[in-house]
């Protein structure tokens, strides 16, 4: 994915009228002449500049755009960055899953949910969401690491038709990952998460950001410093795409459409609301 | 959002050189990790694939034949509190027991009364005990309702598949991973006939190591006038090892201690008695994925039953031993192509005097060898080709090969066409028996004598099937059009006066008709399913005995979620009239079944509790004994709790 991303960097940069530079680490006499925008990818590099903003006087006002982040990890750094400061967050609004939803899988209408106690913040605005399509949210809070996942997952998949996975470190890793999927598959309940990696892994569908769409928001955003002086609102991605894992999917018994017709009945489907 | 404030000074572009310069910063996070701050990791990094194609279960529109599946909320709508009660609900069966201790379940007719032409699985476990004639009823009782995930019914012999006795079909039952029943459960049904169950259940363990304990107990008075008082009481457990990422351990051991009437008051050769029924298992299988597309898979199964019966009004001891090992591996040799294949050897004995006139261990051994070959022929056409063969010691090699055509005639509609040849073999009874009554050291009656020359039932049948979903798959269609000819079955000889029965392989019959299940879901809280199955049965009168399947045999039901947890379930069982035992045949008779539950909270548990009303609309005749049997309209309260 990184590879990707850089490719994509340089043709994006020519698209602004805007002087670049760039480096995957900083040190002390990185570009001592300060640029007018920072613009960090990933957590680490946000973090890093964040840093840089503390200790380096001449650093301190100059304007992060922080992109290809989590919107959690942004939170927790948005208060150290110098104002002006600006993000393109990955997640995608928690409205767009269960509108995907409507459109691949109409009939399932109990949406299962893992909650953490950081995550349980979504749940108000779930719940409207959910009310508003028909949908009824069946919900379990895992109140502390692995050992309470599995029993969770138990209620939450008994109740439900289909699983949602949202972007939750706390609950969605590596390890938690693998024994997700095969539990869901087990009592055949279909995931819909939010990384592309995981359809290839088992889920059944996903609801992703992809990178090109991120670069794409960040051009915009750059190209607005230069017209305005100033970084647009922190947002999310506003496109989005959509995997399906085939053979999974068929393994269920679902018959969901293709992607090609999926996302633009999605799009469609925002368009009214 | 923090906005930049205006500087004092007004001119902004001072404070910007030109060209704007950006200065991207691109330090990667690494591997994400469990750790409260997510990183880009988290919606990018690749997963190892999990799911691989040998994991995945074949879509019924792949299956050679017309499966019928029965998941965990159908199991619990049904208010069945026994497995053969629940294949009420699969189109094609009718279920009934020579009486209520002994349920058992047939598909198109009671041909025997012992389920003996079905093969019943747990986990790929046969319950098919082969001493006595041959049957699974007893089998199916040892099977926790609570701990399935769910069962898949192959409708039409599978033997290519499963090897002998899959005769008119396979119902493979299959438990949940001791993973998904962590923590207790706990469930409680009584009421009327004297219904008394209690369940309780523990799981515990971690993610690599799982395991889960279950005691339960079942009880009840069965049918009016008939003495078949039931008690059952069942010990189960289950553990689940996953040492690493390509290997699976599942073991599983149980013991079932039965109590169950029988006889007939006022009865000579039938005495009224209590049958005691004990059976112990252990089962191991080891799953290894070697690749996405490649698996193999050893297991071993041992059961054991016990039974102290009578025969005749003479005391009938039978220990049975059964022993499977089988190793079956599954790899796709190209991208259209799948093939499974395993070997297995199969040894049941039994020591039996009263039966086999003599203290020996009667065996036979069974080496086997299967396959089945799946090929792609283009995007709608999937061929299936399988065979099963083998040798016996006794009745000698067989073969059970099996064509299935599945075409796509559109996305979501399937045909299937398919001819097979199943066998099921004699029992030791049929062939060893040897019953003789003796007084003071004489031989004074030979009931029953042995025939070792007996040859396995063959069925031949040729089926069409079809398999549809409708737009927004609310409503789908199964069926199957099909000609079952049985032949060279095996069936009671009654040599004359004085003279002792014995077993031969008479003509047999034909089976033809059709049966199917339509499902309609007009919103997603209500569920409405039709099965029907017609039925004619043309057999050699000697054969049939003056029987007469029922010609129609329907079921109407319908599932409702109410709000607030409520759901309600309706089933309405109809039979056309038939000749079974009872002298002078049945009636037509409808069943109605009647369940209204809640789900709740209770505390930090989960808990549901039912009421189950059997029979409701009246006292249902029972078809398959002797003496008028009255199963009647019962009424019970289930109280389930998972904690």
């Amino acid at each position: 994915m990184y590879d990707q991303v850089k490719g994509l960097l340089r043709p994006a940069l020519a698209q602004v009228n805007v002087g670049s530079s760039w480096a995957d680490t900083l040190t002390a006499d990185t570009a001592s002449a300060p640029p007018n925008c920072v613009v960090t990818l990933g957590v680490r590099s946000m973090q890093l500049a964040a840093a840089r903003a503390r200790e380096a006087a001449s650093w301190a006002n100059i304007p992060v755009l922080a992109v290809l982040v989590p919107h959690a990890a942004f939170k927790v750094t948005e208060g150290q960055l110098p104002r002006g400061s600006s993000a393109v967050w990955l997640d995608q609004p928690t409205e767009r899953y269960l509108n995907l939803l409507r459109v691949a899988m109409p009939t399932r209408r109990r949406v299962g949910l893992l909650l953490s106690p950081s995550s349980e913040a979504w749940v108000p605005r779930l719940e409207a969401a959910a009310i508003q399509r028909g949908l009824e949210l069946v919900k379990a809070t895992v109140q502390s690491g692995a050992k309470d996942l599995f029993p969770a997952l138990q209620t939450v998949l008994g109740g439900s038709d289909v699983l949602l996975a949202l972007p939750d470190a706390a609950l969605y890793n590596t390890d938690t990952l693998q024994n997700v999927l095969i539990a869901a598959y087990r009592q055949r309940v279909p995931i819909l998460s939010y990384a592309a990696a995981h359809t290839r892994a088992g889920a059944t569908l996903a609801l992703h950001t992809p990178v090109e769409q991120v670069v794409g928001q960040m051009t915009s955003a750059l190209r607005a410093l230069v017209q305005r002086k100033d970084l647009p609102d922190a947002e999310g991605p506003l496109g989005f795409g959509v995997s399906v894992n085939e053979q999974v999917a068929r393994s269920l018994g679902l018959e969901l459409p293709a992607i090609s017709a999926l996302e633009p009945a999605l799009r469609r489907l925002e368009g009214r609301t | 959002m923090s906005r930049q404030t205006k500087l004092a000074s007004s001119n902004h572009r001072t404070s910007f050189g030109w060209p704007v310069s950006v200065f991207l910063l691109t330090a990667f996070s690494g591997v994400a990790q469990a750790q409260l701050v997510p990183t880009e990791g988290a919606f990018f990094d690749d997963l190892p694939v999990v799911l691989t194609v040998s994991r995945l279960a074949q879509p019924l529109s792949d299956t050679p034949g017309a499966v019928t599946v029965l998941d965990r909320d159908a199991i619990r709508r049904s208010g069945a509190r026994t497995l053969a009660d629940l294949l009420r609900l699969v189109p094609g069966y009718v279920v009934s027991g020579y009486n209520g201790a002994n349920p058992a379940a047939f598909y198109h007719a009671p041909l025997d009364e012992f389920g003996g032409r079905n093969l019943v699985q747990v986990d790929g476990r046969s319950l098919y005990t082969a001493t006595f004639l041959g049957g699974t009823h007893r089998g199916m009782l040892t099977v926790q309702l609570d701990d399935i995930e769910r069962i898949e019914v192959l409708r039409g012999s599978n033997s290519a598949a499963y090897g002998a006795n899959a005769l008119f079909g396979v119902i493979n039952v299959v438990t949940r991973h001791s993973a998904d029943t962590l923590g207790g459960f706990a469930r409680v049904d009584a009421g009327e006939a004297d219904i008394r169950d209690v369940a309780v259940r523990v799981g515990w363990g971690a993610s690599d190591f799982t395991q889960r304990l279950t005691v339960a107990q079942r009880s009840d008075s069965g049918y009016k006038f008939v003495n078949d008082d039931s008690r059952t009481t069942h010990l189960q457990w289950r553990g689940d090892l996953k040492p690493n990422a390509q290997d699976e351990l599942q073991l599983q051991a149980g013991y079932t201690d039965g109590v169950l009437a029988d006889g007939v008051e006022g009865s000579r050769n039938n005495a009224p008695r209590d049958t005691i029924w004990k059976g112990s298992y252990l089962r191991g299988v080891w799953t290894r994925q070697s690749s996405a597309v490649e698996q193999s898979r050893w297991s071993l199964n041992w059961d054991e039953e016990r039974v102290d019966d009578a025969l005749l009004g003479i005391a009938l001891h039978l220990h049975e031993r059964r022993l499977q090992m089988e190793y079956q591996h599954q790899n796709a040799l190209d991208d259209a192509t799948r093939l499974v294949w395993g070997v297995g050897y199969k040894h049941g004995s039994a020591v039996a005097p009263l039966l086999f006139g003599s203290n020996e261990r009667i065996s036979s051994g069974d080496v086997r060898a299967f396959g089945n070959l799946e090929w792609k022929l283009d995007k709608s056409w999937l061929l299936n080709t399988g065979l099963f063969a083998g040798n016996n010691n006794i009745t000698g090699a067989y073969a059970a090969p099996r064509l299935m055509m599945n075409y796509q005639m559109a996305p979501g509609h399937t045909l299937r066409f398919g001819v097979s040849h199943a066998q099921r073999e004699p029992a030791l009874f049929q062939l060893y028996g040897d019953v003789k009554y003796y007084i003071g050291g004489t031989l004074a009656r030979w009931f029953f004598k042995p025939n070792t020359s007996l040859q396995p039932e063959q069925l031949r049948t040729k089926e069409i099937t079809y398999l549809g979903h409708l737009p927004a798959s609310s409503l789908t269609l199964d069926a199957r059009l099909y000609e079952e000819k049985l032949s060279d079955q095996l069936i009671g000889r009654n040599n004359g006066d004085g003279q002792p029965l014995d077993y031969f392989n008479a003509a047999g019959g034909t089976f033809q008709g059709l049966d199917g299940q339509l499902k309609w879901s007009p919103n997603p809280e209500t569920q409405w399913v039709v099965g029907h199955n017609i039925n004619q049965m043309k057999f050699d009168p000697l054969a049939a005995s003056n029987k007469v399947a029922p010609v129609h045999v329907t079921s109407l039901m319908w599932f409702q979620r109410l709000p607030a947890g409520w759901d309600m379930s309706w089933m309405l069982h109809h039979r056309s009239a038939m000749v079974w035992r009872v002298r002078g045949g049945l009636d037509s008779a409808n069943r109605l079944d009647v369940r209204l539950a809640k789900q709740f909270r209770w505390g930090a548990s989960q808990a549901e509790a039912a009421l189950t009303v059997l029979a409701a609309n009246g006292d249902q005749k029972e078809f398959t004994t002797e003496v008028p049997s009255i199963f009647t309209r019962r009424a019970f309260v289930t109280l389930k709790l998972g904690f």
